[in-house]
């Protein structure tokens, strides 16, 4: 369970988050859209803990972003707009490096089985030669490795080919659906959104957030 | 402290020819400028030879007197030998020390003890010569004189103790040689070098060498460091075990590791080729000032924002202490009153064998502060901003 309670971000006079609450329960994908500019990103930094709100307040399984801030990273998956990865490695080096370092220990069996759940087969090609789809795979791979609760996502499936495009969303019901997570992402395909989420919240520029219940992947209903 | 060391070795694996490069070439670097360094002297040193037809100490001492000279390259040689290579300009002049050297110059008389020849291609011939003669004159004058105390010494006999000839000539070598020492240290702020041993004209201490070629390597080496706070890793290490600051304070640590570990092996091949003595001062003062590079570069590392800063950096630093340690210029090109940058420069503990903890310590000092802070700010880390 993810709550945000009335936060409210601004860069110097901009004032880029307005009063915003929502919460979001288990096995839960939103969608967030908006304009460019609108404060997307910001808001997945805010949940990521990446940044500070100037008011208000988040808490992930009842653990509070400020007091308990490490209980809650335990807890965050982020994948990261760009694509952070050490080019010169392999898919297998990339996934070992960051395995290393991750609060989860896991086997290269293991770890090659979180790849194949997302059709990233190339495990031991370097990276540099990979498609752009098959970065992005990794990328989330990554984010994937300590088991994180809360998946945020800026992004992930722009500019990749559309094969690519599917087996994230298909990977990301199936972590949603069968384990429980919760999943927040970014995306300016509408289409893919209706497709994928449960949920969408849209960020306008009158800062008025609109919180849309999509069912069975058509029709919409207005919730605020 | 595991997990740092696996990270690490991915990316070691991938750059092994460079890193090698990198690690050995303080060891490399120094080897090669002394030899050069010793290469060129001897290339720059004139070949002469000496015929040597009286067997006495006098003739002795005069061999031994020019062969100290920077300038020249003797070669003890019959007489027929030395004239044909002569001819053949493969000397450029020879003297030849005649059959009763010794005890003409016992008696003071310094007229027809050498005779000397030259080729038409001779160019140092004149300068060469003044200098034997001079040599031969110090020696006439010394035997001089010590007949003149002896002569005093038997025309007011309440002298107790009678002088010979021998005991006058070594006090007044003894003497010679103090003041020689004298002069000489009073061009150097510290004694660095041992004055007086050696006979080349630029003489670099290698451990000086040594240390310039470490900085360079040091900075060139952490250019990780750089790369990857470029790389926006901190989105990822904000949900690790492991911090970024942690990261980054391990891996310094490991390339510490490696370097003290190429470090004592250059300490061993070096002192095998320079010097016989293993001395644990030497030995503690390069693990020190390696420690101190490694602090150092860790910490203009985190400041800078691009390799080519770092590289920079590295090289700027190189050639001021170049200039400034005097391992390569002497230091009495500079004011009596810059003598606190000697005592205060980090090659200068170097070359006196010195452990360097106070720049170790201050800089350790920075990087606590730098580690505490990061580590208890709960608010999310800006690296790049
Ligand atoms: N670090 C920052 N400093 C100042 N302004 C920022 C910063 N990050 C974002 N902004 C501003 O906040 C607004 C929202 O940006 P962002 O969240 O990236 O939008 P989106 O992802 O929806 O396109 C923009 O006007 C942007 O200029
Ligand atoms: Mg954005």
């Amino acid at each position: 369970m993810l709550q945000v309670n009335g936060i409210h971000k601004r860069f110097g006079r901009n004032t880029v988050l307005n009063q915003l609450t929502f919460s979001a329960v288990d096995g839960e994908i939103i969608g967030l859209v908006g304009e460019n500019g609108a404060g997307k990103s910001t808001l997945l930094k805010l949940l990521a803990t990446l940044d500070l709100p100037d008011a208000g307040s988040i808490t992930l399984e009842g653990k509070s972003y400020t007091k308990q801030l490490k209980e809650v990273r335990k807890r965050i998956g982020f994948v990261p707009q760009d694509i952070v990865l050490w080019e010169h490695f392999t898919v297998a080096e990339n996934m070992r490096f960051f395995e290393k370092l991750s609060w989860t220990k896991k086997s290269t069996t293991a770890l090659q089985s979180l790849c194949a759940q997302m059709k990233l087969d190339k495990w031991e090609e370097k990276v540099s030669t990979l498609s752009g789809g098959m970065k992005r795979k990794l990328n989330l791979a990554i984010s994937m490795i300590h088991d994180p609760k809360l998946l945020l996502l800026d992004e992930p499936t722009v500019g990749i080919d559309l094969k690519s495009r599917k087996e994230i969303g298909a990977y990301l019901q199936k972590e949603a659906k069968e384990n429980n997570k919760i999943i927040l992402y970014t995306s300016h395909d509408m289409d893919e959104i209706i497709h994928l989420c449960d949920r969408v919240i849209c960020i306008g520029e009158d800062q008025f957030y609109h919180d849309l219940l999509i069912r069975e992947g058509k029709s919409c209903l207005l919730l605020t | 402290m595991k997990s740092i060391w696996i990270t690490r070795w991915l990316h070691w694996k991938k750059q092994l020819i460079s890193l090698l490069f990198w690690l050995f070439l303080p060891l490399f670097g120094t080897i090669i400028i002394i030899q050069a360094a010793h290469a060129f002297q001897e290339d720059a040193q004139i070949p002469i030879g000496l015929v040597l037809h009286d067997d006495s100490p006098f003739a002795q001492q005069l061999y031994s007197d020019i062969a100290a000279s920077p300038f020249v390259q003797v070669q003890i040689l019959q007489e027929k030998d030395a004239l044909k290579q002569l001819e053949a300009h493969d000397l450029d002049s020879v003297f030849v020390i005649e059959e009763d050297y010794g005890e003409q110059i016992q008696k003071g008389n310094r007229k027809n003890v050498i005779t000397a020849y030259r080729s038409d291609l001779s160019f140092a011939y004149s300068p060469i010569k003044e200098m034997v003669v001079s040599l031969v004159q110090q020696e006439t004058g010394r035997s001089k004189a010590a007949f003149y105390v002896m002569r005093l010494a038997e025309k007011y006999p309440p002298y107790e103790k009678r002088w010979s000839w021998e005991e006058i000539t070594s006090k007044s070598k003894e003497i010679q040689k103090e003041e020689d020492l004298l002069t000489s240290t009073f061009s150097f702020f510290g004694e660095t070098k041992k004055q007086g041993s050696s006979s080349r004209l630029w003489d670099p201490n290698p451990w000086g060498i040594w240390g310039l070629f470490l900085i360079l390597s040091t900075f060139f080496l952490f250019d990780w460091m750089v790369k990857e706070r470029e790389k926006k890793l901190t989105s990822r290490f904000a949900f690790m075990r492991i911090s970024f600051s942690a990261y980054l304070l391990g891996n310094a640590f490991l390339y510490l590791l490696l370097f003290l570990i190429i470090d004592s092996l250059s300490f061993v091949i070096l002192q095998r080729i320079y010097d016989s003595s293993i001395s644990t001062e030497l030995f503690l003062s390069i693990i020190t000032f390696r420690w101190m590079t490694v602090a150092g570069s860790f910490i203009i590392a985190l400041c800078v924002k691009n390799i080519y800063t770092l590289y920079g950096t590295g090289l700027a630093i190189v050639l001021l202490f170049a200039i400034t340690s005097g391992v390569i210029l002497p230091t009495d090109l500079f004011p009596n009153s810059m003598g606190w940058v000697y005592t205060y420069h980090p090659i200068t503990y170097l070359l006196h064998n010195k452990p360097i903890w106070n720049w170790l310590a201050l800089f350790l000092f920075i990087i606590a502060l730098w580690y505490i802070r990061k580590e208890n700010s709960n608010a999310p880390s800006k690296w790049h901003s």
